[in-house]
């Protein structure tokens, strides 16, 4: 999991730059010359949008994610009313599946967010103050990276589960994947920060007596506006594949939330009965994940100052 | 040299002193706690899980517990007549649960002496069940590194080569497409197509079925490598072609590259006497990481080919709550990654003259 | 240069080498002629050999083949009793014959004298004793054993000489022969003397010392367990052991297992997941497998916290006088239990969860067992008559939207007011009750009552139970084998115990109490007579019904599997049927 984004990241960690603000603008000209990445953006928005316009969706079908017809399992795809079949205690597929993607894309989405957010903090403070502060979260990365991704995942989620009030499993989640996958973003901010650091407007704004915190936000935190929004495209999709993983190791989301991981792997038992349901939940992972690579890789060609065009 | 292994051996233990820490503290953040676990049957009293709480020492003080885990027990309370009971204790009580008899002397060697503990739910020592799976691991990890490299130098070369050509666009594709799967899908998709369905290679497993005594030496079971190599060494590949392909087009762009093609060298020998072998060198840096990306991956591969590796009992041990295997699958992984870093390090000093030890 | 995505990626070229052959079983008559039987399991490695410390599947299942009861129980009547030599259905146990005495609370057991053990030592009744030895250490934590539970039973156990054990227990109750089971024979000339030492001994998982059709081969972790033929077996029908050998292989995922057995990598299953057994029953059409299906002993059941969750007590002070328990704020009323029971639709659940591998529950007694009530009818699914209840227990339905739940006006334990909801647990992992609570929390929400469901950890789940402070929950029981129908534990105030004991939902009823110990007592049942007892069993059934501190919802029928070519295939259903006469089994060449 951890190596699944690497491709992505390494590229980015050779490629970006130090980008102005025109350089931004000109990113974003080439962006929109960049058909793949729009087309790869707009399955995205459209993912999202139908997900969480789930409910509108589903009361205008009538169908619903958890009524149940133990008459009607295993339906296949395209019977009335139910357009992608039913599952097998003969709840609508098409309902559960926008539903699972509220799960799994909120997941991803959140979890994303919170781990750029930190990553994003921790490394511009290492890189801007250095010192002890800088030996300190060094040492945290080494020790977060040398043990494997999933086995943290999987403890720190057994353990959060494992309390009597635990939070519900989906939040669990994105605690456990938020805290756990800033560690590449501190990193590659932290290498940016310090290359900002002896920048002459900023050792200029420091000359004029600016505060350390305003110089981080006014003039390093809009500079790495495109190595955050690469990484949280990446992020986002590993994310996804990660909680997928997890469900199949029996712990991610826990029904009878439902998310495109735990309908894919809970389905495979049934594949003989009804395919439908382990080929839908399979595609809209690999789609979505897919697309969200193929943003991020857009986004890092479009700022990349030596791409030809 | 060997002042500097040395020196990061002794910078890396920090590292590992955090590690040994932070799966310490998960561990014991669960709750029902181990004692509940290891007595659970439907007659349980609480006095017995009193017992084995102060045979296991639950009831001291977290740091001491630790301390326990780290460092032994042995020390702590002792038997100096040799009648089997304990006579004197310190850092901890000598009678542990207060029923005025002193409990027996401490017997664990803790971490540091190679002493992990027992299994909860096997009751045997958790370093000899590591070692039986250590083995299937390592195989596995080594076929699929193997097979990664050797396909994904070449390629990352030769898409380099011809950067935007069809082999780079096709094989940059590629990449992107295998590492949207998911794992554990892809798994299951190749044991249907190749185990069930056209039955030309085995469902799982790392050697067939029998009941002669004694392992069939490697050569003997290579189809049951097949499947879970691909799985496990396919997104390696793609990551390795990436990154070979970075490498070698910013060895391109320098500037004894265009000096030697002055010279009049041909395009091929260029690239493959001047190219490559510089271009390898940044991957070196690249081998630790890479273990830790297999170590987690075969958590999975493991579990969907049946392969009876330390990912598999790792998190079968997670399942199960089976604390001490989990801190040891942990540690030992957190080890060889790091030990993977140095590694790297040195190899990367040994081949780029440029790098000096100091 | 983004048209590169436009790009497919054609297959790699994979090379095979070479083709797999799976080897057909050419057998013939003959001792170790009759091939290698390979079972699959998705349960992990055995934990120990040792019949004295093992508590897993995966080492019972080894246990039952390498080593002696100490009583036998017969496949086909599902009973214990005495081994004969010559009759299969009674092999392999050291207990050919026992006498009661007059208060029923003595048992003189009488062993056999031609069992020996697979190295020439006689097995005797110091090798039961040995197993007491440890089984009363275990109580001490000196040993680490499962089989404490008998000392609630059993007083004293003695070697009147090599073949005489007389055992004593605490009271005269049926469930005597039960309790002795335990006794296992253990090879004692090569355990350690001092039990303290038994927790290591390399014996636990190689036991080289053992007595059954088979021997142990080696453990392969993770991996297998196989097993070699033991021609020196004396119980053994034809005179000889078939097999050659027996694998126990370790798959861990639900779909390789099928797939493995389907393309004849392995050739038994024992117990099929159910939604994969259609797969099965086609390879049994077309002649390729056989199967055997039959009436589960595991059964699942949805239980209602009846004492208020807020605070939690015994059910009996230290004098076994009742203590008041207060009510749970919704199931207190018995008129919502009823009312639950009457809107959730079993038959259903046992067709979309089961997909019909089952048999609906009408009680506590699973139909398979001889205590069983056939007249007695299950609860008719009947959502209006559900409602009306739930009126009348005060709880009011303003919208008739599923969507909302019932407000509380006039309901006996709750103020006006309060939404007619509660929280219902299951152990995560398993599918079969995700659905169950999936279903119920939809049927429910039908008639208005808005169910919370989640699946957490199965050790959450326990300490949730332990402490009585749930709501509800669905779990399942699963029957020993033989079964005997003692229900002191899981439904009289003796199991209420806050922290422990399995009667998690405080249920009382004075006369169901007394009918269980009436039930169990030899002396009430005629000496124990099955006829005496099920007519106490028949009543406890009806109050059960009618109080439903539990709703019972169903069994999953078992079901085993096999190569169509394996002969003689005539297994029994219960516990550890499905092998009783393999020692005679053999894959015939051509199916």
């Amino acid at each position: 999991m951890a190596a699944q984004s690497a491709v992505t990241k390494l590229d980015l960690k050779q490629k970006s730059g130090t980008v102005g603000l025109s350089l931004t603008q000109l990113a974003l000209r080439r962006l929109r010359k960049d058909r793949l990445t729009i087309l790869a953006m707009t399955v995205v928005i459209i993912l999202a949008i139908l997900s969480f316009s789930a409910p509108l969706i589903t009361q205008a079908l009538g169908v619903s994610p958890t009524r149940t017809q133990t008459d009607k399992t295993f339906l296949p795809p395209g019977s009335p009313v139910h357009i992608l079949g039913t599952d097998d205690l003969g709840r609508d597929h098409l309902a559960r599946l926008l539903y699972a993607g509220q799960v799994s894309l909120r997941i991803a989405f959140l979890a994303a967010g919170l781990s750029l957010t930190i990553g994003v903090a921790l490394g511009i403070i290492t890189g801007f103050y250095g010192g002890i502060i800088d030996d300190i979260i060094n040492w945290l990365i080494a020790t977060l990276t040398s043990v494997p991704l999933l086995f943290l995942l999987l403890i720190i989620s057994s353990v959060l589960r494992s309390l009597s009030n635990a939070p519900p499993s989906d939040i669990s989640l994105i605690i456990a994947l938020g805290f756990l996958g800033w560690t590449g973003t501190t990193r590659i901010v932290r290498g940016e920060t310090l290359s900002l650091r002896e920048r002459e407007y900023i050792i200029s704004a420091r000359a004029i007596g600016a505060t350390p915190w305003r110089i981080m936000f006014t003039h390093i935190l809009p500079n790495l506006f495109s190595v955050i929004v690469i990484a949280l495209a990446i992020d986002i999709g590993s994310l996804i594949l990660t909680e997928a993983a997890l469900s199949f190791l029996g712990l991610g989301v826990m029904p009878p939330i439902p998310s495109w991981g735990n309908m894919l792997s809970n389905s495979q038992t049934f594949f003989t009965k009804g395919v439908h349901l382990v080929i839908f939940p399979g595609l809209l992972i690999f789609i979505t994940v897919l697309c969200l690579y193929v943003i991020g890789d857009g986004i890092r060609d479009a700022f990349d100052p030596t791409s030809r065009d | 040299m060997i002042k500097y292994i040395f020196r990061r051996l002794v910078q890396a233990i920090p590292t590992l002193f955090g590690i040994t820490v932070l799966s310490y503290l998960l561990m014991s953040a669960a709750p029902g706690g181990p004692a509940k676990a290891l007595t659970f049957s439907a007659n349980t009293t609480p006095q017995q899980i009193a017992r084995v709480e102060a045979e296991l020492g639950l009831n001291d003080p977290l740091p001491i517990q630790y301390l326990r885990w780290l460092l032994g027990d042995d020390w702590m309370r002792w038997d100096s007549d040799g009648d089997g009971i304990a006579d004197g204790a310190v850092i901890i009580p000598l009678d542990a649960d207060g029923d005025g008899i002193p409990e027996p002397p401490g017997n664990r060697r803790g971490i540091l002496r190679g002493d992990f503990g027992r299994s909860f739910f096997y009751r045997r020592p958790v370093a000899d069940m590591i070692g039986e799976r250590v083995a299937a691991t390592l195989e596995l990890g080594i076929s699929s590194l193997t097979f990664a490299l050797i396909f994904g130098i070449p390629i990352g070369i030769f898409a380099a080569v011809r950067k935007g050509g069809a082999f780079d666009n096709v094989t940059r594709v590629g990449a992107v497409i295998l590492n949207a799967i998911p794992n554990f899908w892809l798994g299951l998709i190749l044991i249907l197509i190749f185990g069930s369905w056209l039955r030309v290679l085995p469902m799982g497993g790392r050697a067939p079925s029998s009941i002669l005594s004694g392992y069939p030496p490697i050569y003997e079971r290579l189809e049951y490598l097949i499947l879970p190599t691909l799985v496990l060494g396919g997104s390696a590949v793609a990551i390795w072609s990436r990154f070979m392909r970075a490498s070698m087009l910013d060895v391109i762009n320098q500037d004894y590259m265009r000096t030697a093609k002055s010279k009049g060298l041909s395009n091929q020998m260029t690239w493959f006497r001047h190219g490559a072998r510089n271009a390898l060198i940044p991957l070196a840096t690249f081998l630790g990481p890479s273990i830790t990306g297999l170590l987690s991956g075969a958590a999975i591969t493991e579990t969907i080919f049946s392969w009876p590796g330390l990912g598999r009992f790792g998190v079968q041990a997670v399942t199960s709550q089976d604390y001490p295997v989990v801190m040891a699958v942990v540690i030992i992984a957190a080890v060889s990654t790091v030990l993977g870093f140095i590694l790297s390090d040195i190899l990367y000093a040994l081949i780029d003259p440029r790098i000096r030890f100091n | 240069m983004r048209k590169l995505f436009k790009y497919l990626l054609v297959g790699a070229a994979v090379s095979l080498t070479g083709a797999l052959a799976i080897v057909p079983a050419v057998a013939q008559d003959g001792p170790g002629q009759g091939g290698i039987i390979i079972e699959a399991t998705f349960a992990g490695d055995p934990a120990s050999f040792n019949p004295i410390i093992a508590s897993d599947t995966a080492s019972s299942r080894i246990i039952s083949l390498i080593f002696p009861g100490f009583l036998a129980a017969d496949p086909s009547e599902g009973v214990i009793v005495p081994s004969e030599p010559g009759n299969p259905l009674r092999a392999n146990a050291l207990v050919n014959g026992w006498t009661v005495s007059e208060d029923g609370t003595t048992y003189t057991f009488t062993l056999r004298q031609d069992l020996t053990w697979n190295d020439g030592t006689p097995i005797t009744a110091a090798d039961s004793l040995y197993t007491w030895n440890a089984i009363q250490a275990g109580a001490q934590n000196i040993v680490s054993t499962p089989l404490t539970y008998v000392l609630d039973s059993i007083e004293s156990v003695e070697a009147v000489d090599d073949y005489t054990i007389v055992v004593t227990f605490k009271n005269a109750e049926c469930t005597a022969l039960n309790y002795a089971s335990s006794l296992v024979p253990v090879p004692s000339h090569i355990l350690p003397s001092d039990l303290s030492a038994l927790n290591d001994d390399p014996f636990n998982l190689s036991p080289q010392v053992t007595s059954g059709p088979f021997n142990f081969g080696e453990i392969r972790p993770s991996e297998q367990v196989s097993l070699i033929a033991n021609q020196n077996y004396v119980d053994a029908a034809l005179g000889y052991v078939s097999p050659e050998g027996f694998i126990y292989k370790q798959v861990p995922d639900q779909t390789v297992v099928i797939e493995q057995f389907l393309a004849g990598e392995t050739n038994v299953i024992d117990n099929v997941p159910v939604n994969r057994r259609s797969d099965i029953y086609a390879a049994a059409e077309a002649g390729t497998k056989q199967v055997y299906r039959f009436p589960g002993v595991t059964w699942d059941y949805l239980a209602l916290n009846m004492a208020d969750p807020n605070n939690p007590q015994n059910g009996a002070d230290a004098n076994g006088n009742p203590i008041d328990q207060g009510f749970h704020p919704i199931f207190g009323d018995p008129r919502v239990r009823t009312a639950i029971s009457r809107g959730l639709d079993v038959d259903a659940m046992v067709d979309a969860a089961l997909f019909g591998e089952g048999s609906r529950m009408t009680s506590f007694i699973i139909p398979a067992s001889w205590a069983y009530h056939s007249e007695l009818p299950p609860i008719a699914y009947d959502p209006q008559a559900a409602s009306a209840l739930l009126d009348e227990a005060g709880w009011i339905d303003h919208d008739n939207n599923p969507a909302t739940p019932r407000i509380a006006q006039g309901a006996l334990y709750s103020p006006d007011g309060t939404p007619l909801r509660f929280t219902l647990f299951t152990n995560q992992g398993n599918t079969r009750r995700e659905a169950i609570g999936t279903l119920v929390q939809d049927q429910l929400a039908q008639i208005g009552i808005q169910v919370d469901f989640q699946t957490i950890d199965f050790n959450t789940l326990l300490d949730i139970m332990d402490s009585q402070t749930f709501d509800a929950f669905i779990l399942g029981w699963r029957n020993g084998y033989p079964d005997d129908p003692d229900v002191t534990q899981l439904f009289t105030p003796v199991g209420d115990v806050v922290g422990g004991g399995s009667n998690d939902v405080s249920y009382y009823n004075a006369r169901f109490v007394e009918l269980n110990t009436l039930a169990k007592s030899a002396t009430s049942t005629n000496g124990c007579d099955p006829e005496v007892r099920a007519g106490f069993y028949r009543e406890m059934q009806e109050i059960f019904q009618q109080d439903l501190p539990y709703v019972p919802l169903f069994t999953q029928d078992g079901l085993y599997a096999a190569d169509a070519s394996l002969t003689p295939w005539t297994p029994y259903g219960g516990g550890n049927n499905l092998y009783w006469n393999v020692d005679q089994w053999s894959f015939s060449a051509t199916p």
